[in-house]
């Protein structure tokens, strides 16, 4: 039996920026997210930020679609919801006991939780999916493939004094991958049995995705997203996304947590 | 009955614990994933084993990770701004953004290999073929393997799947097999090996097999019998996956 993969393709329509928190202090610079691949430091954009960008798109449109949000629901349910759903979550404690049969129910009812998998709060669900490094396609250095770009804030000094309002000039160099540059690697569904609304969730996502690495309000990360998922995957999630009875379980769902 | 080397190579860094990384637990997960696909309850590896003074253990030897290059991998939970725009009331600590993690995994840069003994290499292959990936933060994308490959090798000695040519032990083994070990500990003897309830003399301490032993694993006996058909076709008909109600 084949796995279910979804071949991903990102291009670079603007610099991308992806800091990398193992790199050692160079001053004020960010250093771009580096991986050795037979010895040589390559950049690369890492599965969980992939992960998290895709989580984000198919969460906040789900909750859009099935209009629940702060205004309408008790506001520490609504945020131990949001948070665990389209962020990831957390363990406040350790797991006592699994209960598989819930867990299947949640796999069933909510797709993007089985493919995405989250903590919440007093158990895990490991997601099905894997989220793959995406390595640059280029045969030439690596290393050729970064850009430092600087970012500096400038001072309006005829209308503040900057020893008055602490407001000074902060020049910062930032290591971003240049525009054009493509990065793939293939998206996995590590476990079985998965529905085609789980798949079609990712392949929705990937359709929507636009953006990824920081510093998107200054125009960084723009890219352009192709794969081969199923499209008919993604109508069953557009059907999933229609289902007038989710609305309620997710309800009762932010009660327990 | 031969001894074959595994070999896999990663496409990504592999986060294990410290612990080996036995090849048989890989085998058996591999066989648990098909066995839920088909609901066939009756588990078979293709790998042969040894029973002596009470103990079953497969003649699959275990990785330990210290031999392999590593190399630093981090892990970041972060929040972006529109995610605050969606909370109701004040941020959550526990929500991110969360502590920067840095660990160590398996360097890509070489070629993982455990030694084996079994009857043929195919089912070997085809079995490790259905290992996606190894190790933990597997959904982050660590782990991935690029290709298994299984090689004969007719020249070394059946008893090196279990202690190397420098008498290292090249998995968990009963203390009773050994008749000079190092080190004692608590672990286990087979699948699953987080169940560590017995004693062992773990992989990675310095021994000398009990020549009973070595008699034996040159001998070799298959670690479960095949299953026949008919016993499948009935595993499928009278024993549905059991659930808790």
């Amino acid at each position: 039996m084949k796995p279910t993969t979804i071949k991903l393709r990102l291009e670079a329509l603007s610099p991308i920026v992806h800091g990398d928190i193992g790199s050692g202090k160079i001053g004020n610079a960010m250093a771009f997210r580096r991986m050795e691949i037979r010895g040589v430091p390559t950049p690369v954009i890492s599965g969980n930020a992939l992960g998290g960008m895709l989580r984000r798109i198919i969460w906040r449109a789900a909750f859009d679609r099935f209009g629940i949000d702060r205004t309408n629901m008790e506001t520490k349910q609504w945020d131990r919801l949001y948070g665990s759903l389209a962020n990831g979550g957390h363990l406040e404690k350790s797991e006592v006991a699994t209960d598989p049969n819930r867990q299947r129910e949640l796999r069933q009812i909510l797709p993007p939780l089985s493919a995405l998998g989250a903590a919440l709060y007093s158990f895990m669900m490991a997601g099905n999916a894997s989220f793959p490094f995406l390595f640059p396609e280029t045969d030439l250095d690596p290393e050729l493939l970064i850009e430092e770009v600087s970012l500096a804030r400038h001072v309006d000094r005829g209308e503040q004094d900057p020893e008055q309002s602490g407001v000074t000039p902060m020049p910062v160099t930032i290591e971003t991958i240049k525009t054009g540059t493509v990065f793939s690697g293939e998206i996995l569904w590590l476990a079985r049995p998965h529905s085609p609304a789980e798949v079609g969730c990712v392949v929705w996502a990937l359709d929507r995705l636009a953006h990824i690495g920081g510093k998107g309000h200054v125009g960084f990360g723009r890219v352009r997203a192709e794969h081969d998922g199923d499209q008919a995957t993604a109508a069953a999630f557009e059907e999933w996304l229609a289902d007038q009875t989710v609305p309620a379980f997710l309800r009762a769902l932010a009660a327990e947590l | 009955m031969k001894l074959l080397r595994v070999r896999c190579e990663l496409a990504t860094p592999a986060i294990v614990d410290a612990g080996p990384v036995h090849l048989d637990g890989i085998l058996w997960a591999a066989s648990a994933e098909h066995r839920e696909a088909f609901r066939v309850e009756v588990p078979r590896l293709p790998v042969w084993s040894v029973t002596l003074f009470g103990e079953t253990v497969a003649l699959a030897s275990a990785l330990l990770p210290g031999h392999y290059r590593h190399q630093q991998v981090s892990l970041v939970k972060r929040r972006d701004g529109i995610d605050v725009q969606h909370l109701g009331g004040r941020l959550h600590r526990g929500l991110g953004p969360g502590k920067d993690k840095l660990r160590y995994a398996l360097a890509i840069d070489g070629t993982l290999e455990w030694v084996v003994v079994a009857g043929r290499r195919r089912p070997v292959l085809k079995m490790l073929r259905r290992v996606l990936a190894l190790g933990r933060d597997l959904r982050s994308g660590h782990g991935r393997v690029r290709e298994w490959d299984v090689l004969e090798d007719p020249e070394e000695d059946l008893a090196s799947v279990l202690v190397s040519p420098d008498s290292v032990s090249r998995r968990n083994l009963p203390p009773r097999w050994c008749s000079s070990s190092s080190a004692v500990s608590r672990g286990a003897l087979r699948p699953p090996y987080w169940n560590q309830h017995v004693d062992i003399v773990p992989a990675g301490a310095v021994v000398r097999l009990d020549p009973a032993v070595l008699y034996e694993v040159r001998k070799g006996v298959e670690i479960a019998p095949r299953p026949r058909p008919a016993d499948i076709r009935r595993a499928l008909r009278d024993a549905p996956i059991q659930t808790e109600d």
